[in-house]
């Protein structure tokens, strides 16, 4: 009698242990998602600048062609961005027509010392580099989720569950210099 | 008495540095105090040598005679006993006389040490009443509603940051509170009746923190150690790492996800590796509390000694970083560059 009583309650602690860890499964890959949505609502942000910045370099017709080039490019590439399907491919296309853009701004502005003085250009590009910034940021703490995520389905026995159960499979972590570049912030010590 | 020429020299002087450095508020006031001790005659050297073989000698011979008396009767007899108090007495203060002169030392080289530091740091100590201002920044901030038995302002400075964008002036404060709490215990009388009594206990904390005008956001609270009455957290950024550590509480869910971007939320991370028990508090008068427990944050950390004169005056002369109290200044203007960036 006691026997089955022991055996009852290694059943009850076992399903309670898989339980909890099917949970938490779940839950890492939902930060991993939250975490994504957060990095591409970040990108999407560039869509509330270029307005601004085709509306500065209008006067500039020749700086303006080069210019519109990269911007369709960059909402392109941002179109194609998909917050609810984890795609770093994607991602690592919007950060480099993101990095053409500014490459070819910080390029041809030298062309026209009145607009790189001008305030609104200046006020544009602070916003640009915070925006870039936030940008890196999200992408870290994407980063930082997946190897959550990943730990928690490789460490044993998590795997064991996720074989069974989960079926979850590991994430990429998003590797993009540039964009880790545009993240500025560094602790002192 | 006990010492002599260059010890009994150097031990005056360092008493009177010792003092002078207390009272001194000012650069000016400080450079005085080194340049007397810069134009002192003699060695900085202590020499005690003589002072620990007297100690020695003295012990070994206690301990001899303490047996020879023994050994006559093989126990302990009056006469013994006079001998170990008489012999453990001179041991004791020929210890202390070897002992003083580097304790002083040492005490003095970090007394200066400390000052250069705070005034390289542009901290000056603040008048005040402890348990006063603890009053005050408790009606101001829920950081200080602690201890339920006292709570007092222990250390108070005043400090000023030059940002790229931002500067300001701010408090760095030391806040020791005290909780009481009654213990029940049993016990067995002497009649062997188990009976129970109470006992009061005194636990004492300390925190330590900084406040300054933020102007940027009012009642808002990273929490990352427990902040009494403060609201339910309604808001979680994407970052494990984040939530694991901190919860934010805002007057909205809106408002709170508009503070906590992306670089704000790292920013805290990076500070979670820097400080430890971190509270960011900002009041509804918009001034910010950020609270740790860490105690170093303006601790010189030059351990140079006086007798390592060289040295010693070369890490006055030099520019002394207090690293955790820049990490914690660089983190608020950082914070504060990211929440004013509107377009």
């Amino acid at each position: 009698m006691t026997g089955m009583w022991i055996a009852i309650g290694i059943a009850v602690v076992l399903v309670i242990a898989i339980i909890a860890i099917y949970n938490a499964i779940i839950n890492r890959a939902n930060a991993v998602e939250r975490a994504w949505a957060n990095v591409i609502t970040q990108e999407r942000q560039k869509n509330k600048i270029i307005p601004h910045l085709e509306d500065v370099v209008k006067d500039y017709k020749e700086f303006e062609q080069g210019t519109l080039t990269k911007v369709t490019e960059l909402r392109s590439a941002l179109q194609g961005l998909d917050s609810g399907k984890v795609d770093t491919a994607k991602l690592e296309q919007a950060e480099a027509k993101t990095g053409e853009l500014l490459k070819s701004l910080n390029v041809t502005v030298e062309n026209y010392p009145e607009l790189k003085a001008s305030e609104t250009y200046q006020k544009l590009m602070r916003e640009i580099t915070d925006q870039q910034e936030n940008i890196g940021a999200a992408i870290r703490i994407f980063n930082q989720n997946v190897e959550d995520f990943n730990n928690g389905i490789e460490v044993f026995p998590n795997s064991l569950v996720n074989a069974m159960l989960n079926r979850k499979e590991k994430i990429k972590t998003f590797s993009d210099s540039q964009a880790e570049e545009g993240f500025e912030y560094k602790p002192n010590i | 008495m006990l010492y002599y020429k260059n010890n009994k020299a150097l031990i005056s002087l360092l008493k009177n540095i010792k003092r002078q450095v207390s009272l001194s508020r000012s650069r000016q006031e400080l450079d005085a105090v080194i340049s007397e001790l810069k134009s002192f005659s003699g060695s900085y050297q202590l020499n005690t040598k003589a002072y620990w073989i007297t100690f020695t000698v003295v012990l070994l011979a206690t301990g001899l005679l303490s047996y020879w008396d023994w050994s006559q009767r093989q126990h302990f007899q009056q006469s013994t006993w006079i001998i170990i108090a008489a012999g453990g007495a001179l041991t004791l203060l020929s210890c202390i006389t070897a002992y003083y002169p580097h304790h002083l030392m040492a005490k003095v080289s970090h007394a200066l040490l400390q000052r250069d530091g705070l005034l390289d740091n542009n901290l000056t100590p603040v008048t005040f009443n402890g348990k006063a201002t603890a009053r005050q920044f408790q009606q101001r901030f829920s950081e200080f509603h602690r201890g339920n038995y006292s709570r007092e302002i222990q250390e108070l400075f005043k400090g000023s940051y030059q940002g790229d964008e931002y500067s300001f002036e701010y408090y760095y404060y030391h806040f020791h509170y005290v909780d009481e709490r009654i213990v029940t215990e049993t016990y067995t009388d002497s009649n062997g009746r188990v009976r129970t009594r109470t006992r009061r206990e005194y636990d004492h904390y300390d925190r330590y923190g900084l406040i300054l005008p933020f102007g940027l956001l009012r009642n808002f609270a990273v929490i990352g150690f427990s902040l009494p009455g403060a609201g339910k957290a309604t808001y979680k950024p994407a970052s494990n790492r984040f939530n694991k550590v901190f919860k934010v509480v805002a007057a909205s869910e809106i408002e709170a996800a508009k503070a906590m971007k992306p670089t704000v939320v790292v920013a805290f991370e990076e500070l979670s590796n820097v400080l430890s028990k971190v509270n960011f508090e900002v009041n509804d008068a918009a001034d910010l509390c950020l609270s740790f427990a860490d105690k170093d944050l303006i601790a010189t950390p030059n351990k140079v000694k006086i007798s390592e004169f060289e040295a010693f005056i070369e890490a006055l002369e030099g520019e002394q970083e207090f690293e955790k109290l820049k990490a914690a200044l660089s983190h608020v203007h950082y914070v504060m560059t990211k929440l004013d960036s509107n377009f």
